[in-house]
């Protein structure tokens, strides 16, 4: 200990053990000791050396406390007083910075080492574990962190995971909170008050359907918002829900029969979601992933949103939808079974059992169906830290747990009690399966994303195969004006409405009422809009500035438009044969392609030109996007036409704008829907809505009205790539970096920031200057 | 070797039909004799073995409770596969439920692709006759849908009074033993070339015979 602290060479542990991140200590270390501050850092390391191992912390906030007060007001610390004179503020702070991280590297260094210790250690008999109390008080320092700063950093996810599987389990009365900020659940309640429930005073309109009004369950308040929203569209899920409601936990007090308020509200939050997303709409499976966070949440709005990010964020798309990425999982499952124990699914295969047949019901209720309460919240501790590949870890756990017993097994009908309801008794505490997941904690995302990849193909060609046989698939119940709506408006990915009672009694629309509602995702995980403008808007675009403002080309990874995937959820794609944007520009691009579009390689462009890239959430830059608009309304309305970049709020004659728009397609589509052949054309035809009528009108009233895009606007998620951006993508896998969490995405990687800082005048210069830097690094 | 394959004989009885119709019920009250009041709805499939003894043979048969909700079609192929016998459970009281027969059995026949597709044993299970209240699905409606989908069987069961739950395994046995028979002529030689244990036999059994089917399907 004494010894890192001065050299500080913490970078000997390797901490990326399940590489998630792409930040490894070393390049922390690297921007810690930049040869800046290394003055100081001989200062740090002298104090440092008086401090004892145990006080470390203490000191510290000591010498952080003394820091902020007047020095008269202390008399502990002399050194870091005399020190505090001699350092001007700007490099007290970042000495301060400095020492900060330094003194948590360490600390995760212990932890890390301690920790890898420990798994060269499995197989010895019980390594003493006398760090238990500590990594507990370790951990609710770390949610407490957590909740101060309202956010997790990739690392200190990592941290926190290398503290549960050590100290085997989370303490439960942290687990809450982390929970709360993991899921993003406190966020999404702040970010969107009136999005589940109406704010207060709102006073409902009267009429409406009640949900669930035969099930003989309390009724629903009139609050819900997202519940009322979408009046007329089809509830082909409130049977199934109904049904499944009393056979969800009914064995549990909270959710036996007798507590029919607690099944009102798992109603509700189901119901809310089949609103919220359609397409994923209610599947069996997911009653129990609301219970369980209902459990926790012990509250109807939060455990709403943390099933959101479950299934938005956390799971693979098409998990629940089609079910195609759970048949995925199943595959890369086996695979990883194979070939991390040969003995075990040898043994399965010589009897015949398909092991995926049985883990269908884990990877689908991530193990709330059978488990434990305990044993579940702790498994899922890691699946909200760690993402789908702590499912695969459980599971693989799990069957090391039963290996003897399976393996002892000769007969089929052995075996599957075995796996389908032993592991539940014998794993009846969370411990026991902290151990197992140790071994499996090299089992990282990245195998199972290439696995994934790998089975992706087989799997869809085998659903493609089935859905031949159409005629054995129930048709589609005919659609309500509903669904057709919501059709519609994922065609306005940017605007998020809320339309109240707009049918007549003819079933004709023949009002609308617009309600344009805070589409304030910032970090909202992948929802059904985001989905939409995946496959909707591109990626990245390259641009002219000057009047008007010409889009040059535009960009779409083909990996993140998952072509196969969206013709099965109906959404429009644009192909390079057949550009459907306003312009000819459009194309899907390799990764290899799009480097080389990053190295102006296969660009046409001139320096002037500008390259916008969209990050993989689309509201995440609120002040980017006020500038971003800004700068439209000053130059030209060209891009906002093009229904890439649009997003109003709160302004009278925006909203009139896009009411009109609205108004003109919903025209346009109940005219198609009319003629006979409507069926067979509507997804090309609206993927070919004729650009130039609709956008005359709205660019026309834009235009007229000279609006202005109040401060508060948020959106876009387009954002100039800076310097040290451009050098990430082009050094590293940029489509990973997408991939990883929301949190990291936004919290870590804000090139507007770093814009921002250069305060280099005007929006538009920065641009500019941006634009040269970039060339300049990188041809 | 072929006495002790005529001892034991084992069975994939696969039961479908609409969410909610008391599959599980039906497949509890059968293997347990119980009926259960709390169950969980059955995600996936998940099976349960019963050793009966039906004309001197003792069959296990390995009854696969299957997930009723329509988007769990899509993992059709591996739940139907290698069926012997199918049982298509609907509620009796639930008009929708019977409504779906249709759909089940179609499905059945393409996700399965049993290689007897026009003979293939079904049974028809109307399940929750006790809920008598004058609405429930009438006997001869039922019929008459077997009747006009290849002459298949029809029983009246309510796994909540056990009332023919017994009757109705049973026939759905029987069904897929005379299936079985017909397929057991056709047992290749190379079967009882190899010395192997009983148990693997049977599955080595099972799997020569599901071959051919494959084949021929495809």
């Amino acid at each position: 200990m004494e010894e890192r602290a001065e050299s500080y060479d913490l970078c000997d542990v390797p901490l990326d053990y399940n590489g998630e991140e792409n930040i490894s200590i070393s390049d922390m270390e690297t921007r810690i000791t930049q040869p800046k501050y290394k003055d100081m850092s001989l200062t740090t390391k002298s104090n440092k050396r008086r401090m004892k191992n145990d006080k470390l912390d203490q000191s510290y906030e000591e010498l952080r406390h003394t820091l902020m007060t007047p020095p008269s007001l202390h008399r502990k610390n002399k050194s870091d007083m005399l020190f505090l004179f001699r350092t001007d503020k700007e490099e007290l702070r970042k000495l301060r910075q400095t020492q900060k991280r330094v003194i948590k590297r360490r600390k995760l260094n212990k932890i890390t080492k301690t920790f890898t210790s420990d798994l060269s250690n499995i197989g010895k008999e019980h390594a003493p574990d006398l760090t238990s109390e500590d990594t507990e008080k370790e951990q609710v320092k770390m949610v407490r962190k957590f909740q101060r700063d309202g956010r997790i950093s990739e690392t200190d996810k990592k941290t926190l995971v290398i503290l549960i599987l050590k100290n085997k389990g989370l303490v439960p009365k942290i687990r809450k909170n982390l929970w709360m900020i993991l899921t993003e659940a406190t966020k999404n309640v702040n970010d969107f008050p009136d999005y589940y429930y109406f704010p207060e005073g709102y006073k409902p309109l009267e009429g409406r359907r009640i949900h669930g009004s035969n099930s003989g369950l309390p009724q629903v308040s009139e609050r819900h918002r997202l519940l009322y929203s979408y009046p007329d569209m089809p509830d082909i899920y409130e049977q199934q829900i109904l049904l499944d409601l009393d056979r969800t936990f009914s064995d549990i007090p909270e959710f036996c029969k007798e507590n029919s308020q607690n099944k009102r509200i798992l109603l509700n939050i189901l119901l809310s979601y089949t609103k919220r997303n359609p397409q994923i709409g209610y599947c069996q499976g997911m009653n129990y992933l609301a219970a369980t966070l209902l459990r926790v949440f012990d509250d109807e709005e939060l455990a709403f949103w943390g099933l959101c990010n479950l299934c938005e964020s956390i799971l693979p798309l098409d998990y629940y939808s089609h079910m195609i990425e759970v048949l995925v999982d199943q595959k890369v499952f086996v695979h990883l079974l194979q070939e991390l124990m040969p003995t075990l699914y040898e043994h399965l295969q010589n009897l015949g059992l398909d092991v995926a047949l049985v883990l269908f019901q884990w990877f689908i209720c991530l193990f709330a169906s059978q488990f434990n309460q305990q044993v579940t919240e702790a498994i899922w501790d890691l699946i909200f830290l760690e993402g789908s590949v702590a499912v695969f870890r459980s599971s693989l756990a799990i069957l090391s747990i039963m290996e003897e017993d399976i393996l002892d097994a000769s007969e089929f009908s052995e075996i599957y009690p075995i796996l389908n309801t032993k592991p539940f008794e014998v794993i009846n505490e969370p411990s026991v399966l902290m151990k197992s997941i140790k071994k499996f904690i090299t089992l990282k995302h990245e195998r199972i994303r290439e696995l994934r990849n790998q089975y992706r193909p087989i799997i869809l060609e085998e659903q493609a195969k089935l859905s031949n046989c159409q005629s054995c698939i129930r048709p589609p119940k005919q659609e309500s004006i509903g669904s057709k709506r919501i059709k519609l408006l994922s065609r306005f990915p940017l605007l998020d409405f809320f339309l109240k009672d707009t049918l007549t009694e003819e079933g004709k629309i023949n009002e609308m009422t617009l309600d344009l509602c805070d589409y304030s995702c910032k970090e909202n995980p992948i929802c059904l809009y985001d989905f939409t403008i995946r496959s909707k808007s591109c990626n990245f675009l390259v641009y002219r500035v000057g009047k008007p403002i010409e889009i040059l080309g535009e960009y779409f990874y083909q990996e993140e438009a998952n072509k196969e995937t969206l013709k099965s959820q109906n959404w429009h794609i644009f192909t390079s044969d057949k550009p459907k944007i306003c312009n000819d520009h459009t194309k899907f691009v390799e990764k290899d392609d799009y480097k080389k579009i990053q190295q102006r390689k296969i660009c046409k462009y001139s320096d002037d030109d500008l390259l916008l890239c969209r990050e993989s959430h689309l509201c995440t830059r609120e002040d980017f996007h006020h500038e971003f608009q800004h700068l439209f309304n000053k130059n030209c309305n060209t891009l906002l036409d093009n229904d890439l970049i649009c997003n109003f709020k709160g302004d009278e004659k925006a909203c009139e704008a896009a009411k009109n728009q609205v108004l003109h397609t919903l025209k346009e589509e109940n005219q198609r829907n009319n003629s006979p052949d409507s069926q067979n054309n509507e997804a090309s035809q609206s993927c070919e809505e004729n650009p130039d009528h609709v956008s005359s009108i709205s660019s026309e009233q834009i235009s007229q009205n000279d609006f202005e895009i109040p401060t508060n606007e948020i959106g876009g998620g387009w954002y100039f790539p800076d310097e040290e951006v451009f050098k990430n993508i082009c050094e590293m896998d940029y489509i990973s970096n997408l991939e990883k969490s929301s949190v990291s995405r936004s919290s870590e990687f804000n090139p507007l920031m770093a814009l921002k800082n250069r305060e280099e005048g005007s929006f538009g210069s920065t641009f500019k200057l941006m634009s040269s830097v970039f060339f300049d690094k990188t041809t | 070797m072929e006495k002790k394959k005529n001892k034991k004989v084992f069975l994939k009885v696969v039961i479908i039909g609409d969410s909610g119709v008391g599959k599980t019920s039906l497949i509890h009250r059968y293997t347990s004799t119980r009926f259960l009041q709390d169950f969980k709805p059955t995600i996936g499939a998940e099976f349960s073995n019963k050793e009966v003894v039906i004309n001197g043979k003792t069959v296990v048969a390995q009854i696969w409770d299957t997930a009723g909700q329509e988007r769990y079609q899509s993992l059709g192929i591996s739940f139907y596969r290698g069926a012997d016998c199918c049982g298509i459970v609907f509620d009796r009281s639930d008009h929708s439920s019977f409504e779906n027969l249709d759909t089940w059995k179609n499905a059945f026949l393409k996700h399965g692709a049993p290689k007897e597709e026009g003979t293939f044993p079904f049974l028809v299970i109307g399940n929750k006759s006790d809920l008598d209240d004058g609405s429930l699905v009438k006997e001869r409606d039922a019929q008459q849908w077997c009747a006009d989908n290849g002459n298949l069987e029809y029983i009246e069961t309510s796994a909540k009074d056990n009332t023919s739950v017994e009757e109705a395994f049973t026939k759905l046995i029987e069904k897929g033993m005379e299936r079985e028979k017909v397929n057991l002529v056709e047992l290749p030689d190379r079967m009882s070339q190899k010395n192997k244990t009983v148990n693997l036999q049977r599955d080595v059994a099972k799997d020569v015979n599901r071959k051919p089917q494959k084949k021929k399907c495809c």
